[in-house]
């Protein structure tokens, strides 16, 4: 059975799929945005280091779910199948459920 | 008077001849024991496994030690590069994650391995009782500051007891005995030691490694962030962003390669650790049991010293 990832590494993932669509986002305005969440993203996972969360819980396991989809939309705008608009808003939605379970 | 110096001289001449005998007697029970306790004594196999153990360790322990001293050094360097990028969100504490306190508590867990194996080796060679003794008492200091390690006193004083015995007398099998216990009592600390060190590098893991690939993560966006700002003729801006990239990828692939050897050699270390436990306590088993640590230690410091050789 494979090892599951801490959630600031599932965290840290999603923040490589900002920075990768950073890359290759021209628009200076979402650009920005996009920077906005890589430093929020950073903030957040800089809470989990060190930190044991249970992962059996559904606040965990919806977090996770969440992160998931966000990588997802994410990667959907790099392939240009997807506004980058609408992938910062979910990514946006995963990080809050993050937030509230290192709270 | 004469009759009595007379028969005083023939009481002491066989109080002397008594006392000779004595005196054989004990030789030769001396002899028969220390011939008895020299086959009870580690084998030659076992004292080599021992040493093995002990210097791979200390090795393993010196690699460990540098690359969490190194890695918190990259992050600074890292956050520096992002304050001159210009990014906001630089902490105040240029380590970032890694703080002195974050780094104080991984670097007890390795000075604890380092005092074992150092005990481990004061134990199966000739050194003086007063530096075992000495060694015992660093070993047991630097366990109790490991966190997740409870040493009790019990523990605690029998590694002391037991190092006082082997080394005070010099015979082989005190020394067997005194190994024995070590390794025994501090068996379920080390490896909860050893389980500490490989969280920290193991790449799925919300620690160390989570910290640092924070920190490359930070430069990569704050370069992509950059280069929205910096224009094309701008050569220096320029050179500062791709120096950012560059580092960024360097320190990431670094880490990633000397992480996977460390915790490989952790995992090694950690069986290696079970069989010394058996190997106390079977003249059959050998350094052979200690090998597969040996080669992936020195497989560990091979790769270091490439990849950190600047």
């Amino acid at each position: 059975m494979a090892k599951k990832k801490g959630l600031g590494q599932q965290l840290l993932d999603t923040m490589e799929d900002v920075i990768e669509l950073m890359e290759r986002t021209t628009d200076p305005i979402r650009l920005k945005e996009l920077d906005a969440l890589r430093k929020k993203i950073s903030n957040e996972a800089g809470r989990l280091i060190d930190a044991q969360l249970d992962a059996s819980t559904a606040e965990y396991k919806e977090a996770t779910a969440g992160l998931k989809q966000a990588s997802a939309a994410i990667r959907d705008a790099i392939r240009g199948l997807e506004a980058v608009k609408k992938a910062i808003e979910v990514a946006a939605q995963a990080l809050d459920l993050v937030a509230e379970l290192a709270a | 008077m004469c009759a009595s110096a007379m028969t005083f001289g023939r009481v002491w001449k066989v109080g002397v001849h008594m006392q000779r005998w004595k005196r054989s007697l004990e030789s030769i029970a001396g002899l028969v024991l220390a011939i008895a306790f020299l086959g009870c004594g580690l084998t030659v196999k076992q004292q080599a496994a021992i040493d093995l153990f002990s210097a791979a360790t200390l090795d393993f322990a010196t690699v460990g030690r540098s690359e969490f001293q190194q890695s918190r050094a990259d992050v600074t360097e890292m956050n520096t590069r992002r304050l001159e990028l210009g990014d906001d969100s630089v902490p105040d504490d240029l380590a970032g994650l890694l703080t002195i306190e974050r780094t104080m508590v991984r670097l007890a867990a390795l000075e604890a391995l380092q005092e074992y194996a150092q005990l481990l080796g004061a134990l199966v060679s000739t050194t003086p009782p007063g530096e075992v003794k000495a060694a015992s008492d660093s070993f047991v200091a630097s366990l109790r500051k490991v966190r997740g390690v409870s040493l009790n006193d019990t523990d605690a004083s029998t590694i002391g007891r037991v190092v006082v015995l082997g080394g005070t007398f010099l015979i082989e099998y005190k020394r067997k005995k005194a190994v024995q216990e070590v390794v025994e009592v501090a068996h379920p600390h080390i490896l909860t030691t050893i389980e500490l060190v490989k969280q920290d590098f193991d790449a799925d893991s919300d620690f160390w490694s989570a910290g640092y690939r924070q920190a490359t993560q930070d430069l990569r966006g704050a370069a992509a962030a950059a280069g929205a700002d910096v224009p094309a003729q701008d050569v220096t801006g320029q050179a500062l962003i791709k120096g950012a990239k560059v580092l960024a990828t360097e320190n990431s692939a670094r880490f990633t390669v000397v992480s996977a050897q460390i915790t490989q050699a952790a995992d090694r270390l950690r069986e290696a650790q079970q069989n010394l436990r058996f190997a106390v306590h079977s003249n059959e088993i050998g350094s052979q049991d200690i090998d597969e640590y040996v080669s992936s230690v020195n497989e560990l410091v091979a790769i270091y010293a490439l990849l950190r050789s600047r």
